[in-house]
Order: structure tokens, then sequence, then C-alpha cells
């Protein structure tokens, strides 16, 4: 049985100008102790994906589908069990460390609490273990750092607190939202090479949203790549780096810059915004901007079929 | 912080000075003294009579007397109440005033952030609807509808109440008023609380302390709060201070002998003395205050704390 199950997720908010669809119709699976990167632009409904399973969705949210986790439903959990979950054996990094912590809370208060919120450690006991976390995660004077408030750390000793924090009752599912993206490439790597062992050693399972494809290469086992709040395609990592089968993973892979590329010419970049929420396509979300779309595409949305080790959703993609 | 403390409070001796003197002048340049009643007293003894009380020396002369006086805590005598100082005067009505002014302002605390905290959590609900609506309905009563309804209501048609003055000064004589003053108080501070939760409870620091698995209640008392009491304490550092004051209003219908009756009438009568005393009293307590909220923000924001 796979840790995590998600089948046919939707999440949708209520607005004043009628209800839009963030994410649809969203399925995978994760094995214990697998990465799986989700990629993908601004609004292609990656976080929101992760928010929903959680149950974090601001009040106007709504999530359908299931989420099945260890066997657990999470959709329509009540508050209380996702409490029990959540911080414990599933935890979440966000992206933004900077209004991520609560500024009036010490960071050692705000790390300890998980620990005495589930585990019933003391004050005490919480703060030496945290301690340590902080060691593990190499943040510079720790004792120090559990006395002060967020913002008398910078950006990446905050962004690395939030690892702590979700790292501390030593969680079977892991979710990071960005979590390298504040960072410089040194830290990025102590964080990476963290992650790393946690999936090899603990057997943790890893769900990693980026839009970075180095990251993705370096840690993820699979890819799942996001456009218009669905997968449009989710393949290993590296029949997915060898050979790119959707024409918008194509169009990432173009306009990410690589070392072998001829110097001094522009990057390309896919042409065309991904069209909003409340004015999708009928057929293929991406078929605006691919240069393979025909008529066809316009006017029937492609369901993902699989394709050797891999599943993508276009109908140009030959079986 | 208590180098800050004495530097503020150094700030606050010129700026009281400044507040003395404007006052000071201001009381003399308006029309009319404190012997020019409806009756007209026969010049030879009104003469005497600002002979007596020092208002036969020009306004410069009247001023530096004033001030000498001052160094020494004297406020002078009272006009509008022959043998008595304003310093006795004060010290009689003080204590009625504060009991008003502390007990509505608690109650007002209390009750307002309750009500605001209750209404945030059922955003858009029923409950939200009725607590905001009855808030509205609070700001927009004055004090002068308010009080007289009480008093027709729980002391002319129930009798469950005095209808006015202060009596053995037991809590039955001082509900009314209190209820009166707190009022307003409570819908404001609700209101204020409502929109401080509600910002907050959006924050990206409740979802983590959410994906943290932290029970609702933990979120709001140890995540949210102290974050929500910031705007309430801006409101209720500077309204503190009319708490010496006391309500004008309240006081003159409810016939108690508070320091905000004597404020109306010393300003009416012209007793320069008795107003003087009471704006010295009043900016000293807003001056302290101010200085109080400022602690007070340091202690609720670190971010706020003065290094």
């Amino acid at each position: 049985m796979a840790m995590l199950e998600i089948s046919n997720l939707g999440v949708s908010f209520r607005t004043p100008r009628g209800t839009l669809h963030a994410v649809k119709d969203v399925s995978f699976s994760l094995e214990p102790g697998r990465c799986l990167g989700i990629v993908g632009e601004s609004g292609s409904g990656k976080s929101q994906t992760m928010l929903g399973m959680l149950g974090l969705l601001p009040q106007n949210g709504t999530v359908t589908g299931s989420a099945l986790f260890e066997g657990e439903e999470l959709i329509g959990a009540p508050r209380r069990r996702l409490d029990e979950l959540r911080g414990a054996r599933m935890s979440l990094v966000f992206q933004d460390s900077i209004t991520g912590l609560t500024p009036h809370m010490r960071i050692g208060d705000q790390l300890a609490e998980v620990l005495q919120v589930h585990k019933g450690f003391s004050r005490k006991q919480a703060l030496a273990e945290s301690l340590a976390m902080l060691e593990v995660l190499r943040l510079s004077e720790p004792e120090r750092r559990l006395r002060q408030y967020p913002h008398e750390l910078s950006g990446g000793m905050r962004q690395r607190v939030m690892i702590a924090m979700a790292l501390l009752c030593k969680p079977s599912l892991l979710i990071a939202d960005e979590p390298t993206t504040a960072l410089d490439v040194t830290v990025q790597a102590t964080i990476l090479s963290t992650l790393g062992k946690l999936k090899d050693h603990a057997g943790t399972a890893i769900i990693l949203i980026t839009h970075d494809l180095s990251v993705v290469a370096g840690v993820c086992d699979e890819v799942a790549v996001m456009y218009g709040g669905r997968i449009v395609e989710h393949a290993p990592v590296d029949e997915l780096f060898a050979a790119p089968a959707h024409p918008y993973t194509k169009g990432l892979f173009m306009c990410t810059p690589r070392i072998d590329m001829p110097t001094g010419g522009m990057l390309p970049a896919i042409p065309g915004v991904p069209p909003p929420l409340n004015a999708m396509p009928p057929g293929c979300a991406f078929s605006p901007r691919c240069p393979e779309a025909d008529a066809r595409c316009e006017q029937v949305r492609p369901e993902a079929r699989r394709i050797g080790n891999r599943l993508a959703a276009c109908l140009k993609v030959p079986a | 912080m208590g180098g800050y403390i004495l530097k503020r409070l150094l700030i606050g001796v010129p700026t009281l000075f400044i507040i003395i003197t404007a006052s000071f002048f201001l009381m003399r340049s308006a029309p009319g003294g404190p012997f020019d009643a409806e009756v007209d007293l026969d010049p030879a003894v009104k003469a005497n009579l600002e002979a007596t009380y020092g208002l036969d020396l020009p306004v410069s002369g009247q001023y530096v007397r004033f001030l000498g006086a001052l160094s020494h805590f004297d406020f002078g005598p009272s006009t509008t109440y022959p043998d008595r100082s304003v310093g006795e005067l004060i010290s009689d009505g003080l204590p009625v005033t504060l009991r008003l002014g502390l007990t509505a302002k608690a109650l007002a605390a209390a009750l307002g952030m309750t009500a605001g905290i209750v209404a945030a959590r059922n955003r858009n609900g029923p409950i939200d609807a009725a607590v905001m609506g009855a808030a509205s309905l609070g700001i927009a009563l004055p004090n002068f509808v308010v009080a007289p309804a009480l008093t027709l209501v729980f002391g002319v048609y129930l009798h469950l109440l005095p209808v006015a003055g202060w009596g053995d000064g037991s809590a039955r004589y001082w509900i009314l008023p209190v209820i009166a003053l707190a009022l307003p108080q409570i819908a404001a501070i609700a209101r204020i609380m409502r929109g401080a939760m509600l910002e907050i409870l959006s924050a990206d620091y409740v979802r983590t302390a959410r994906a943290k698995g932290m029970p609702e209640n933990r979120v709001l008392w140890r995540h949210v709060m102290r974050a929500a009491f910031l705007p309430v304490m801006t409101y209720l550092g500077p309204a503190a201070a009319a708490v010496v004051t006391g309500s004008v209003i309240v006081e003159q219908l409810f016939g108690l002998p508070g320091i905000g009756r004597f404020f109306v009438q010393g300003a009416m009568n012209r007793d320069y003395s008795l107003v003087m005393g009471i704006v010295i009293l009043y900016a000293t307590v807003l001056i302290l205050l101010n200085l109080l909220v400022d602690i007070a923000y340091g202690w609720l924001d670190p971010r706020a704390r003065v290094k």
C-alpha cells in the first residue's frame, strides 16, 4: 500500500466573481523513501494541491476527492485528527519564511511547542531537542537563535528554522514548498543533502514543490508537471530529463539555462501566459501557448494516458 | 530600559510646561472673568475680590505668580467654591472619577475584546452580524441618549437602581454611570479587536502554526492574541487618560461629585485655577500613559523594542 494515495483531488475557491477551480482531478501516489517533485509555473496549483490535502485552505476554499495517508482519509477528516497528524507524521515547509514565523514568539518556543504538543515533552526537553535539530541543519550559534525573535534572523536562517520545525517529530511525509528558493547555493546544498538523508535512512517520503529543475534532478525520484491546475506529465526523473513528452514540459526545459548552451544568446521563453482560472479553454489548457496544438487540442481535453513508465495528458504524444 | 524611561520622563517636562503656558493664556484670553456674574458686583467689591485672588496684576504677572505657586504644588484657591483650594477639590473628586472611569475601562476592555474575538471566530455568520450590529449601535448612540434611557428603565420604571447621585458611594449608585460610560467603548473595542483578529488569522504564520498541528485554541492564544492586542492598546492608551477627567456628560447627568463636573463648572465660571489644575492633571496622566503604551508595545511586539 502506498503511503500517500491522492485520487481526483480538486480545490476550488468561492470568490465574488464566481467559483474558481485552482486544482482539478489530481491523482498520484507516493511510496515511503521516495521523493516526488512537483514543478510548474506560479498559479499552476502546486501549492494549493498540498494545502487542500492538509486541510489548510483559506475559509473560501473547498477540497474534493480523496487523499489517503497511510490508509487514512484526510479529506473531510475532523480538525482534531488533522492536528494530530500535521506537524507530527506529515509536515509542511512553507515557501515564505519571512512572514511564516510568529513575530512575537521566540524561535525556541516556536520549535519547542511542536514537541510539547505532539510528544508531550517538557519545555526543557523540547528545547534541547530543537537545539540538536538546528545543529543538524548547520545553523550558526544555535543556542542564541533559540532565544531570538524571527526578525533578528536572516532569511536563510529563518528558512532553516522552518525546516527544523517540520523535521522535529520525524514525519513519515515531508512536503516542502520551495524550501531552498531564498537560500544561497551552499546552504541549499546542505538542505538538499539533509532531505536526501531523510529519504534514504529514515524512509521519509518527500514531496518537493519547486520551479527549479536542477533541484528536481538532484533529489527527486519522480516528477509531476502541473499546468492550469492539472498534472500534465508524471514520470520517473531520469526518463523525464532524458525525453520530456508533453509540449509544456519540453518548453520548461527549453527555458532552463544549461552549461552546454552557446553563450550570448537569449534564453527562449514559452510565449504567452497561463490562462486565468475563470477563462480556461475548453480543450487542453496549454493549447493557446502550445507550438504543436491544432484545432482538436482546443476543443478536446486530453486525458492522462500511460506510456511506458510515464503518464502524459496530451493528444499529440504518441502512445 | 531604565534610561529610556528617564529620557521620556524628562521630555515630558517641557511638554507639560508648554501645555500649562498655552492653557494659561488661552483661559485668560476668553472673555469675562470669575466675578462677572449675572448680578453686577459693586466695582469696589469686585476690585477687592480681584486683589484677593491676584487678578489685579497684569496677565504676565499673574503667570509668574501662578508658576511660583505651582513649583510647590499649590494650584491656588478656587473662585467657584470659596474657601476651597483646587488641590482639595481635585482630591475630593478624583476617587469618584477614578472609580467610575477605571471600572468602565476594565469592563469595556474585557467585554469588548471578548465580543471581538467571538465575532471574528464566527466571521460572516449570524453571531458576527449580531455582535457587529450591536457594536455599530453602541458607537452611534451618544452618552446623553443612553444615560437617560438607562435611568428611565432601571431607575424610574423598574425601581432597581437609584436615578442619580452618589449616596454612600456603594455599587448601586455607580452601576448605571459605569454602563453608560462603558457602552460606546465596548462597541469600539469590539470592532477594533474583530478587525485585528481577522487580519492576523489570515497571516502566514497562523497557517504555519496550524500546519504544525497546533490546536485552534493554542493558535489563538499563543500566535494570534498578542498581535491582536496592539490596535486595541493604541485605542485604550490615550483613551484611558480620559478616566481622570471623567466623562463630563455622564457625571453631569447622574449628578456625580467627580472631576468632570468641576471641570465644566470651572470653565463656565472662568475659575482659572480650577481649570488649570485639572488641565495639568490631565496632561500629566496623558504623558505617563503614552509612555506606558509605548513600553507595552515593546512587550507585545519584540520588533518595537528599544535597544
